[in-house]
């Protein structure tokens, strides 16, 4: 806009320069013709003037009157054939010689036209002083001459003094000295009048004669030496030989365009400056509010990105409905945009935490403005994943709430990379096996543990024998073959709760919790796992291709009350693994002496125990039962080690050896078959068929899954009598599973088959599972009934035990009686059968026969001898 | 170097006639006319306008005026300054009514009533003429003062003039000619006349002197020797610049300036 209006402006001014400058020549040319008209018509009169004077024959006397209306002229003159002045309207000019050369037209002969000379100074021709520059005077005149034929052929020559002043007083009513210059030029260029006080200089330039030649009028530009442009119009005279000359100063004629362009421009200018200021003003608000405008642009699109960020963004209003969610939160969710707005974050609830979870998560929202956590949530597919939230309350300018952001990131890589990281720190990447750090974990646990519930375990560290000539030989890709099957035989060998951890190398370390509450059974059991572990070590491995025999030592410590920490227990492990290695490699050692010679020894006497089983240095003893009238009805089988060196070994020696060796399934089941073959040699005695046979059986063997069918199995190869048979269980065996043992008894029970429950009184002696139970009698322990006589509370127990058994119609054994004031008690409180020294002590079949028949021998002689036959067989 | 160039002398200084012995008064009653004369050239005085030969001027509505309160009709008889006295003595006319100049030469013949105008003398050149510029450039050897025969003027500057050269035209339109032709540098004159050349011609110049030149008082001019004619005129005078009918012709034309009470 700026440039139009400079432009139109500059345009327009332009025209009106161009149009002031066309209208100044036109002008110039007008007042040229107008000065030229003036000049040729006043020299016509006076051609005429000067013709009609030069044929009056009173010219002499009329000379004033043709001067008087000829304001142009001072005088007229006649001049004789010599050109001498000889009659004058001013006498003073009578006698001047003229000289006819300066005159033009030149001619040498006379002719007919008005010529005119070069300026004369002074007044008239009287006055005329050729020495004085005309210029320089202020008096001039132009002389003028005609030549006038007469009638009579003769010439006469007229001459007149032409008033310069007159000429000057017309072109300054012209023009003025200011507007312009007027000069009148003789026509061969010689300056005769120049209205203004410039002094005359060169003004018949070579520039003006070309025009001249080209055209008798015309106007042009002329540059001055000192720099001033002229405009110059030109005109010759019609008729006589003069030329008039206007010249104008370019910038004088433009004086008036140029004050009209200084207002134009002032106006334009103002105008524009007021519009630019306010172009101004309103482009730097315009700028400013563009500047903001970018800016808020700006935030609003590092606020979308922001909001378009990897993390799942979620916006609510104050009553909890979704309005905006991102595309991160598409892409976790699985919920698109549409699915999403309008819901309530509850959509996504997993369903994972409680109500009290959200309530609290609220309550911080609306304390703090803010929560963030780790949270379970669903996606669309149904996938449960982790994600951490943070929710953002937004209020508004009057402090409530007005939305919620809520941003979520989904920590399911996270938590993986964290299991990941978990795994590196706490598990051997070439094993999978816990490390160092996770086994100290372990170890601390279970040190805690043992300590708080009195459960022994045990640490072993198992240490491959020659590993490092493995390495050296078949290079370390072997030795790591070699280490994960061990960690996998040796995870086979453990307990799901043990465990197997490996500490770099060759060295892998056992733990093992909980083994039992009692510290030999425990070192016991931590010995045979060493054990296993060795011969499962020992097995040739297969390491891609290559046969492999490897074999370990092993280092076991036991711990218990929490008294030692982690570092000691690994210390004393792996001190045992030295002595393991020092005792010859392949072993296991424990690191307490006293437990290792003790579990040598016990490793010897079951050895001993299998050999006695096969060697048949087990005996079986019977001890005799009677009933309240002394009659031995049957007798409880009982079981010795004939030993070779250690000779007759009671039962408390070696039965626990044998129940944790598992040792007592093959002594029960011998005990067992000799028991009922026992018997069925007694059915087939006279005398001797109602003899009955209490055998124990041990919870071990209870618990045998198919304990009812190896009974079975037993009462039907031997075809002995199952009503004689008589199965005493401790309540220890029958509590682990109640049910499990009635289902195993109530078979047995239907066949014929009794069971008794031995020591009754010791245990729990829950009256439930005499309920429960298909039990046939009840054996009160021999310790109460050596206390009946002299300890009050013993004596309650049996009473109530005898009770017991008459009201569920039980028949109550009582073992140990010794005494007859026992006997005595326990007759007069009910008890009906007993078993002790007083009747008998535990005695070889032989024994047991003889005193039956001596028994025999005080009733009826025959059943005596029949006692007598059967004891031969 | 004092020249004195009389080109014409159309009339000489005539002998005096016999006295009238008839009083105006009773020609005029008789001949029931006023004879006035006038210069007909006297721009705000007498003049008559050549394009409507309607007289105007403060002395033509004078002698209306005078012509009113004598009850006859008034007859303008054209005369000049050079001609003046012998036209009054002639009894061309019974007053000259065109601000005539009060000269001792004038009053030695005719009888002047009490002035009403007085005028300097002022110069008139062309305005392309170099020479004069001031007044002080006027009285200087080489230039050329015309003035006109009879008038004043004439008398005044023969005078005055130690330098210039005086040139005496026969008529007033002469010096004019004169220095517009250039044979003359300047004319003198008096005021009324001075503003007609301003006005009517676009080549005069006005060159005043720088103080009083030389003042002369205007009046009308009549015989000398009728009483009763001059009273009466005297009366009328008087009533007129009682009344103020003479300033409010004198402001009417102009030249308030140059009023004489």
């Amino acid at each position: 806009m700026l440039t139009t209006v400079i432009t139109a402006t500059g345009s327009i001014l332009w025209r009106l320069h161009n149009d002031t400058l066309e209208r100044q020549v036109a002008l110039a040319n007008l007042t040229t013709r107008a000065i030229e008209d003036h000049l040729t018509q006043s020299l016509t009169v006076v051609e005429r003037t000067l013709t009609l004077a030069a044929s009056d024959p009173i010219a002499a006397v009329r000379l004033p009157f043709y001067l008087q209306q000829a304001p142009y002229l001072r005088s007229i003159s006649f001049a004789d054939p010599g050109d001498r002045i000889y009659q004058s309207s001013n006498a003073e000019n009578i006698g001047i010689k003229l000289d006819r050369r300066v005159f033009i037209p030149q001619s040498t002969t006379p002719v007919s036209v008005l010529r005119s000379g070069p300026l004369f100074t002074g007044r008239d021709f009287a006055d005329h002083k050729t020495q004085t520059h005309p210029a320089n005077s202020d008096l001039n005149f132009i002389p003028l001459l005609l030549d006038s034929p007469q009638k009579d052929g003769s010439w006469h020559t007229v001459v007149a003094a032409l008033n310069t002043d007159y000429f000057l007083n017309f072109y300054n009513t012209h023009l003025t000295a200011d507007q312009g210059q007027v000069d009148l030029l003789r026509y061969d260029g010689g300056l005769l009048i120049r209205n203004g006080s410039q002094p005359a200089g060169i003004v018949y330039n070579p520039m003006l004669r070309n025009s001249l030649l080209q055209s008798e009028t015309g106007s042009y530009f002329e540059t001055q030496p000192e720099g001033m442009q002229l405009l110059i119009a030109y005109r010759a005279s019609r008729n006589y030989p003069f030329i008039i000359v206007v010249r104008q100063d370019r910038q004088q004629i433009l004086a008036n365009w140029q004050r009209e362009a200084k207002l134009v421009v002032l106006v334009v200018g103002s105008i524009l400056l007021l519009l630019i200021s306010l172009s101004s003003v309103y482009y730097l608000r315009f700028e400013k509010l563009e500047i903001i405008r970018q800016r808020d642009a700006e935030q609003l699109r590092i606020a979308a990105a922001a909001f378009e960020s990897q993390e799942g963004i979620f916006v609510t209003d104050a009553d909890n409905t979704i309005l905006r969610v991102n595309q991160a939160f598409c892409k976790i969710t699985g919920y698109s945009e549409d699915e999403a707005i309008g819901q309530t974050p509850h959509l996504l609830s997993s369903g994972k935490h409680p109500p009290e979870f959200y309530q609290e998560m609220w309550q911080q929202l609306h304390r703090c403005n803010n929560w963030s956590g780790e949270i379970w949530n669903r996606r669309k597919n149904g996938d449960i994943y982790p994600e951490w939230l943070t929710i953002t309350a937004v209020k508004n300018a009057q402090n409530h709430i007005s939305h919620y952001v809520a941003t979520l990131t989904d920590i399911t890589q996270r938590k993986h990379d964290e299991d990941e990281i978990r795994n590196l720190a706490f598990y051997d990447p070439l094993t999978r096996l816990p490390n160092r750090r996770l086994l100290l974990e372990h170890l601390e646990k279970a040190t805690r543990s043992a300590g708080r519930r009195g459960n022994e375990g045990a640490l072993l560290f198992i240490d491959l024998d020659n590993f490092k000539t493995l390495n050296d030989t078949l290079g370390h890709d072997m030795g790591d073959l070699l280490l994960q099957e061990v960690a996998k035989r040796l995870n086979q060998c453990v307990r799901e709760i043990d465990t197997v951890a490996r500490l770099g190398g060759d060295e892998f370390v056992v733990l093992l919790p909980k083994l039992s509450k009692y510290r030999d059974e425990a070192a016991s059991l931590a010995q045979r796992l060493g054990e296993r572990i060795r011969l499962s070590l020992n097995i040739p491995y297969d390491l891609a291709g290559h046969n492999y025999h490897a074999t370990p030592s092993i280092g076991i410590t036991m711990f218990a009350d929490g008294q030692h920490n982690s570092e000691e227990l690994m210390k004393r492990a792996d001190l045992a693994l030295y002595s393991a290695k020092s005792a010859g490699r392949n072993t296991v050692h424990f690191f307490d002496p006293q437990m290792q010679k003790s579990l040598s020894e016990r490793a010897s006497l079951e050895a001993a125990l299998r050999q006695a089983i096969s060697d048949e240095q087990l005996v079986l003893m019977y001890q005799p039962q009677v009933d309240h009238a002394g009659n031995i009805y049957g007798a409880e089988v009982l079981l010795r080690w004939q030993h070779p060196t250690l000779g007759l070994m009671p039962p408390d020696q070696f039965i626990p050896l044998a129940e944790e060796t598992g040792l007592i399934l093959p002594i029960g089941n011998w005990v067992l078959l000799q028991s009922c073959k026992l018997l069925k040699k007694f059915s087939q005695q006279p005398g001797m068929p109602s003899f009955s046979l209490s055998v124990n059986v041990s919870a071990k063997q209870l618990r045998q899954p198919d304990f009812t069918q190896q009974v079975q199995d037993i009462l039907d190869a031997t075809d002995a009598p199952p009503h004689r048979l008589l199965l005493e269980l401790t309540e220890s065996g029958l509590l682990d599973d109640i049910e499990s043992s009635s289902t195993k008894m109530l078979p047995l029970r239907h066949h014929g088959v009794r069971f008794a429950l031995d020591d009754f009184g010791t245990g729990y002696s829950s009256l439930a599972y005499l309920k429960k139970l298909p039990i046939d009698q009840l054996k009160i322990d021999k310790s109460f009934v050596q206390g009946v006589m002299s300890d009050q509370n013993d004596a309650a127990i049996v009473r109530s035990v005898l009770a017991l058994g008459n009201a569920l119609n039980l028949n109550v054994l009582a073992e140990g009686v010794e005494t007859e004031d026992q006997l005595q008690f326990l007759n007069l409180h009910g008890c009906r059968s007993y078993q002790g020294y007083l009747f008998g002590r535990p005695l070889p079949l032989q024994e047991l026969l003889s005193m039956c028949m001596k028994q025999a021998a005080v009733q009826r002689s025959y059943n005596l001898i029949e006692a007598k036959l059967i004891c031969s067989e | 170097m004092k020249r004195i160039v009389l080109s014409i002398l159309a009339a000489t200084s005539l002998l005096s006639l016999p006295a009238v012995q008839a009083g105006h008064m009773e020609k005029i009653r008789d001949a029931n006319e006023l004879k006035v004369c006038i210069w007909p050239d006297y721009y705000g005085i007498s003049y008559r306008n050549p394009k409507t030969l309607q007289l105007s001027g403060i002395d033509i509505d004078m002698a209306i005026a005078l012509g009113q309160e004598l009850r006859v009709p008034v007859r303008f008889i054209d005369s000049s300054f050079a001609t003046l006295i012998n036209d009054i003595e002639q009894d061309k006319c019974d007053i000259a009514m065109f601000a005539i100049g009060i000269t001792p030469q004038r009053s030695e013949r005719l009888r002047f009533t009490r002035p009403h105008l007085v005028s300097d003398i002022y110069a008139i050149t062309t305005r392309s003429n170099r020479r004069i510029q001031t007044w002080a450039d006027i009285d200087k050897p080489g230039t050329v003062v015309a003035v006109a025969k009879g008038t004043l003027h004439e008398t005044v500057m023969r005078d005055k003039l130690k330098q210039a050269t005086l040139l005496v035209t026969d008529t007033p339109q002469g010096r004019e000619q004169e220095v517009e032709a250039g044979r003359a540098d300047v004319f003198m004159t008096d005021y009324p006349f001075s503003r007609r050349m301003l006005e009517t011609t676009d080549w005069a110049r006005l060159v005043s002197p720088p103080s009083t030149y030389h003042l002369t008082h205007y009046a009308y001019a009549m015989q000398k020797n009728d009483d009763a004619w001059y009273q009466r005129v005297s009366a009328f005078l008087n009533k007129v610049r009682a009344d103020g009918r003479l300033m409010a012709a004198i402001k009417r034309n102009k030249l308030d300036l140059i009023a004489e009470n």
